[in-house]
């Protein structure tokens, strides 16, 4: 018997090859952390198949955009973004500003492990109390950090900036975080 | 049927149902390159705009009077063609806008690729004007300069201050102007005017900053510059004199 487990990327050249049954692989894998990411981002409580479900669906017809010498999880996770923001954009009935002056600025390029400062474990359940309190544009990296546990780079792809303005925005966020939480107590 | 069988069926039996086929991979070929085309045209639109700017510049006699000093600052902000310069911006912007879409750009700081793609067209732009593509557009076309908003209104920059004309005549703190509106103007030039910038002959050209105080144009500084201006008839013959000597 073999133990080899094929990869999401593997898993999306089959289906690029026309194998509609190896999409359903990459649902089951992708489903739950798909929600969780609706759940969290959109603060949607247990609501968010019909987005999750519109996702999978972009990322079928949108399957040849996909490079499999990349990983499969943030290319999926860029739809999800796209189509989440989409939502919050109908919702709120205007443009959503996502926009980081700061991040401007921070010209300097990210060290190459600069979450090594960052203790994940330490702060989940941080995150997780305070993200109601949060703006879009700091609650998202926050969540993809912590929760969906992406490093910076594949956040940078996911959100399609600067690996530099990710970093800023996570210690905007957790800065935010502390004092949200500091108040609550 | 737990939550997750149900989504996958949900998923898989839409695609079915709704017959949907991914879309071919030659198709995002071609938005990648309908991409770069328009890159690459709206920065040759940028770059023209930028050549508009400098020429309109040079046309309005702006880019003479620089080194009048404060003096020169108001008629240079009149007569700036903001227009080309907010067309500028915006193409630079939808430049950066559609290169985003690219791993490599939107993994640079907004600055540096909105800085570089600036200096890329305003190299372009340069080159676009020093090839006098503009000059020869008002010599071979005068009436254009009346027709065309292109560069600016020959008309206006005088009373916004900057007055461009060959010299026909000079009298004592004086001089009369043959304008690019086909008029003969009698211009103040006080001594002071003079100092910084030095002299000037019948058939020269020469840029002006000036004031209008009851109807006439009083000259704060003058720069004698080349003679085939844009827009100006070609040099008259008529005699040399220079204006120190004629004092």
């Amino acid at each position: 018997m073999s133990s080899h487990v094929e990869t999401d990327e593997d898993i999306a050249k089959k289906v690029q090859a026309g194998d509609l049954e190896a999409f359903g692989y990459l649902v089951e894998r992708y489903e739950q952390k798909l929600l969780r990411y609706a759940r969290k981002f959109l603060l949607l409580g247990e609501d968010g198949q019909d987005l999750v479900q519109d996702v999978f669906i972009k990322a079928y017809t949108n399957i040849h955009s996909f490079d499999p010498e990349l990983k499969f999880s943030p290319w999926i996770y860029r739809i999800a973004h796209n189509t989440f923001i989409n939502a919050l954009e109908k919702r709120k009935r205007q443009p959503l500003s996502l926009f980081e002056f700061e991040g401007l600025l921070n010209i300097l390029p990210a060290r190459s492990d600069p979450e090594k400062d960052i203790n994940r474990d330490m702060d989940k359940s941080m995150v997780e109390a305070g993200l109601k309190e949060l703006d879009e544009k700091y609650r998202e990296p926050l969540v993809l950090f912590y929760l969906e546990e992406f490093d910076y780079s594949e956040i940078a792809d996911i959100l399609h900036m600067p690996v530099s303005t990710v970093g800023v925005r996570i210690k905007r966020g957790r800065d935010q975080l502390k004092k949200v939480l500091a108040k609550k107590q | 049927m737990n939550e997750s069988d149900q989504l996958r069926h949900k998923v898989l039996n839409y695609i079915k149902e709704n017959s949907l086929h991914p879309k071919p991979r030659w198709h995002f070929m071609v938005m990648v390159v309908l991409t770069i085309i328009s890159v690459f045209c709206l920065a040759i639109v940028a770059s023209i705009c930028i050549s508009i700017i400098i020429f309109s510049l040079r046309f309005s006699g702006a880019w003479y009077v620089a080194g009048f000093g404060s003096n020169s600052l108001l008629p240079l902000i009149m007569v700036f063609p903001w227009v080309w310069l907010l067309a500028t911006a915006a193409t630079i912007l939808g430049i950066d806008y559609l290169m985003r879409r690219f791993r490599f750009v939107y993994r640079k700081n907004i600055l540096f690729v909105s800085g570089l793609v600036s200096v890329v067209i305003l190299g372009i732009g340069l080159g676009l004007e020093r090839s006098r593509v503009h000059d020869k557009m008002v010599q071979g076309n005068k009436r254009m300069r009346h027709m065309s908003p292109l560069y600016g209104d020959v008309d206006a920059f005088p009373k916004q201050g900057i007055l461009v004309g060959r010299v026909v005549e000079i009298g004592s703190d004086t001089a009369v102007l043959e304008t690019r509106s086909d008029k003969e103007l009698t211009i103040e030039i006080p001594p002071h005017a003079l100092a910084q910038f030095g002299t000037f002959s019948i058939g020269d050209v020469i840029v002006t900053v000036g004031r209008w105080e009851g109807g006439t144009y009083s000259a704060i500084g003058v720069r004698k510059t080349f003679t085939n201006f844009p827009g100006l008839n070609p040099r008259s013959g008529r005699q040399k004199v220079d204006f120190i000597k004629e004092k």
